[in-house]
């Protein structure tokens, strides 16, 4: 396969360039140097195009360059490159993730087939070196030694395995035997470079080269759907300088002028929604099967986009204005001019009345007023730049998984915040911002590490963030040179734009470092229960990290992992025991010795004291839960629905955390218990009403369909199920009972499995129809008409009486 | 008088017994006699390795030892807060606040060994 048919496959595709940027150098000294920034798009030119430009030659490809930047602008001017240059860009992840994940699933394949060919021979090295690694180092080995090709397959179990590269073991010069134990790995398409450049020697290439015919672009042909969305390169290796060559300007001058606004595709893909597929899918071919499936709908016009906005955006009033100005300052033309879906997710959560209070302040002066922020197109444009900026920021982080959780937080109204009701911080400020979180400083920062602290405290968070661009570079700098005061107060952590950009920054960082920990969380699980199994199902992972980062990001990472630990304790210990409540002897406790009721002294006069065993009580889990295990839909690989059905339900029944409400221990509990966790059982089922009702006000908006506000989606039974059972409870059990305790043991009853005197189901299909069609109901999905969702899964494991719920 | 009546009321008659499983691999009375900061952070960094150990010795095992399996685990997540250089322990109010804000709790309610082992932190956070 030549170059340039492998090239021919992008012709006419956009490439959004995703780095800080990259230089175009010049194909003679004549030609200016063009600096290409991050968001620029390197458009392909057709055959038909292409072949105008004089000095065409079939294996080079020619694009034309669209700058997002006003003083970059080169209209008329084509650059060409080869496909070596281009494939390197490719793989230094220059233009997306996605690209470079469609790459090396299409290349990587390829590379390992042909490898088969050496598995278990011995590759002397004949260059001065390669360079291998090594229980993540790298490692220099030397000419003469050898290595050998194994099957990296055997190798998927490790904690870094990596498919997309090639596993190797040492050969021991003494023994000549591979060492044992020991493996190396190189990215596949490292190996294959050092292959054709001989580094193992000629009959290796030429071998290689007999086996591995490469048409690897072949079928890459719709990456112009997903490239104009940015995301995140996760690579840390400084970016050299790709090298793409000036092209002569066209001699036809028929040819259209490269355009400057985004293609109207390009504005297709941007209100689509887009999963997280950063780093959390096992290989490439489960990320673009997982794309496909997700977003394989079919393309729809939606040329007035921009008017439909302009339409929504509100008239600003002196009440609310208080923004305007501060923001009007951070925006360029193009950002208002930017019609991404994203847009109309944040003007329908902003539509939504408030049911807090927000600061309005002037200098630290805070006025609290329910006055909202006006929607405008300066706001609107505002948050949704910062927001698409600092999700950037963080490789494990994506824009529309953000989006519910603000939406449920704060109605994306920056100003948000609100106080410590009760306790020694009475009257403080609890929380602010976006995500009504509470942490402040960050105390250090260095390449790739962050230390948080949290609520003041300096605690080792490490977070993954791609600190590359420059919009990271400088709010990482500000918030290290300049942290949020230890006094809080809401005008400093919300002011546009420092304070607002450090929160910000301080919030998504916590959540990323929460979600690193839930994957941590995840696979240590599966290892310690499933060794070298799928505990979970390999789709559903991303969902998982983003619902459970959520439900810990709402009870605190102790508790979320104290009751995680613990459910998959009960689960697959609790055959081996009993729901003992016991007392744990840790140690010696000194306490007074009396007699007949009075201190003792000794002749010093001091009290005599004496050693007795020390007890404590840590009392948790239901070892009934086993039972749970290998029913129909509870088995091994674990889907997201019934995973996060049943935990919330465990989390439900262990009941409140804190003093004497330490997990159930085993006892039997009424549903409508007042010590349950209602609000963390059904904290996820609560965001779904939320996520559904933004997405419908997002849909009225723009008057499209297809809109969809954030990731993941919620499945359809799982909507329809949560509006009946809000339905439910509102016109039946609410309806019909008066007491809170008889409401809830109303809703603790499926409502799909309630029968009349006659034994015929209460629930018609014309009421499912209605509840799943009243968006009052969403309105009304609180933690009281949810109670019975959150209590049921494991309502037989819990209550006294289950039969009388069934 | 009445916490010893009370006590042995509590061993003689209550449901609760003793663990059979008294917690010997993680010896923290033996860490809260020490008084030298540097001994004292080593020694929780021991107890940090130990019960690592410990806990996935717990999940070995052919048991089902909730409580023991709770204590280790919010001992694993306090001592997780003790950086390996005892130049970068954060104060030890700002520590205290993180553990509160964990479990988004007051300081009281927090589980043990929590109370039990803050003695020994307390001597090598910064004041």
């Amino acid at each position: 396969m030549s170059g340039s048919a492998q090239l021919r496959e992008f012709k006419g595709l956009t490439f959004t360039n995703t780095s800080d940027s990259f230089n175009l150098s010049p194909s003679s000294y004549m030609n200016p140097t063009l600096e290409v920034n991050r968001g620029d798009k390197l458009i392909f030119l057709s055959d038909k195009e292409a072949k105008q430009l004089p000095g065409y030659k079939d294996g080079e490809a020619y694009f034309k360059v669209s700058s997002s930047s006003p003083g970059n602008k080169r209209p008329g001017e084509y650059f060409k490159t080869t496909e070596s240059q281009f494939e390197s860009q490719i793989y230094q992840g220059q233009y997306s993730n996605y690209v470079k994940e469609k790459f090396l699933d299409k290349r990587i394949p390829y590379i390992k087939k042909a490898l088969k060919r050496f598995e278990g021979k011995n590759l002397e090295i004949s260059s001065s070196h390669i360079i291998l690694n090594y229980q993540g180092f790298e490692l220099k080995i030397k000419k003469g030694e050898k290595i050998q090709v194994v099957d990296s397959s055997k190798f998927k179990n490790i904690r870094d395995y990596d498919p997309t590269k090639i596993y190797f073991q040492r050969i021991d010069l003494k023994t000549g035997k591979a060492r044992r134990g020991d493996y190396y790995s190189i990215p596949a398409i490292e190996f294959e470079k050092s292959i054709k450049e001989s580094a193992y020697g000629n009959w290796v290439k030429n071998e290689y080269e007999k086996i591995s015919p490469i048409n690897y672009l072949e079928k890459v042909k719709s990456v112009e759907e997903f490239v104009p969305i940015p995301m995140a390169i996760p690579e840390k290796k400084p970016t050299p300088k790709p090298v793409i060559t000036q092209a002569p300007k066209p001699v036809n001058n028929s040819i259209k002028k490269p355009s400057t606004s985004t293609p109207t595709n390009n504005k297709e893909a941007s209100y689509r929604s887009v999963p997280t597929p950063k780093g959390s899918f096992e290989n490439a071919a489960e990320l673009t099967k997982f794309l496909e499936e997700e977003f394989n709908k079919p393309m729809i016009e939606c040329p007035d986009f921009d008017k439909k906005l302009k339409a929504n955006y509100e008239q600003c009033n002196p009440d609310n204005d208080y923004a305007q100005d501060n923001i009007k300052k951070l925006l360029n033309p193009e950002d208002l001019k930017s019609s991404a879906a994203g847009k109309f997710c944040i003007l329908a959560g902003l539509k939504k009345e408030i049911s807090f209070r927000v600061a309005k302040c002037s200098g630290s002066k805070v006025e609290s007023t329910r006055s909202q922020v006006c929607a405008s197109n300066e706001y609107v444009s505002f948050i949704h730049k910062e927001l698409t900026q600092m999700s950037d920021c963080f490789t494990n982080i994506h824009y529309n998984e953000m989006l519910p959780l603000m939406n449920a937080e704060s109605q994306f109204n920056y100003n948000a915040y609100n106080l410590n009701s009760w306790g020694e911080f009475k009257g403080q400020l609890n929380a602010s911002g976006l995500l009504q979180t509470t942490q402040v400083l960050v105390t250090d920062a260095n390449n790739n590490k962050a230390y948080i602290t949290d609520n003041g405290d300096k605690d080792l968070f490490a977070m993954k963030y791609d600190y590359k661009s420059n919009y990271c570079k400088s709010i990482i700098k500000e918030v290290k040179d300049s942290p949020p005061s230890k006094e809080r107060s809401a005008c400093d952590r919300t002011g546009i734009p420092d304070g607002f950009r450090k929160s910000l920054y301080l919030a998504m960082a916590n959540y990323s470092f929460y979600k690193q920990t839930v994957e941590s969380e995840l696979e240590a699980t599966a290892n310690a229960y499933f060794p070298g199994k799928q505990l979970f199902k390999p789709e559903d992972k991303e969902k998982l990290l983003v619902d459970l980062t959520r439900l810990m990001h709402s009870r605190g990472i102790g508790v979320f992992k104290l009751r995680m630990r613990s459910f998959f304790y009960d689960l697959f210990h609790g055959k081996k025991g009993q729901n003992n409540r016991t007392r744990i002897e840790v140690g010696k406790i000194r306490v007074e010795v009396k007699k007949n009721g009075k201190r003792q002294y000794d002749e010093n006069g001091k009290t005599i004291t004496e050693i007795i065993p020390g007890t404590t009580s840590v009392r948790h889990g239901n070892a009934s839960i086993h039972e749970l295990w290998g029913r129909p839909g509870f088995k091994a690989p674990l889907t997201h629905e019934a995973f996060i059905s049943n935990f919330s339900s465990y989390i439900f029944w262990e009941g409140k955390y804190g003093k004497n409400k330490r997990g159930s221990q085993g006892r039997k509990f009424q549903p409508s218990d007042n010590n349950r966790d209602s609000e963390g059982g059904t904290y996820l089922h609560k965001m779904a009403c939320d996520q559904k009702l933004l997405n419908e006000n997002a849909k009225k908006l723009a008057k499209n369909q297809n809109v969809e506000c954030g990731y993941p989606k919620i499945s359809p039974d799982r909507m329809e199920h949560t509006q009946v059972e809000a339905g439910w409870y509102l016109n039946v059990c609410k309806a019909t009972n008066r007491s809170i305790s008889s409401r809830r043991t109303c809703s603790a009853k499926d409502p799909y499995k309630a029968t009349d005197s006659a034994d015929k189901r209460r629930l018609t299909d014309v009421s499912i129809k209605e509840y799943t069609n009243d968006e009052r109901l969403l309105r009304q999905c609180d933690h009281e008409s949810l109670h019975g969702m959150a209590s049921r899964p494991l309502i037989e494991f819990y209550a006294p009486n289950p039969g009388k719920y069934q | 008088m009445i916490k010893i009546i009370g006590l042995l009321i509590m061993l003689c008659f209550s449901s609760y017994t003793l663990a059979e499983n008294i917690i010997k691999e993680l010896d923290i009375e033996k860490i809260l006699t020490l008084s030298n900061k540097n001994e004292v952070h080593q020694a929780l960094l021991k107890l940090k390795k130990d019960n690592l150990q410990f806990n996935k010795k717990l999940l070995n095992e052919e048991s089902y030892k909730p409580d023991v399996y709770t204590y280790s685990n919010v001992l694993e997540l306090i001592l997780e807060k003790i950086p390996s250089n005892l130049n970068q322990m954060p104060t030890c109010g700002e520590l205290k606040q993180s553990m509160v804000s964990d479990y988004k709790v007051t300081w009281s309610e927090l589980d043990e060994p929590t109370h039990k082992i803050w003695p020994a932190i307390n001597i090598i956070c910064k004041k």
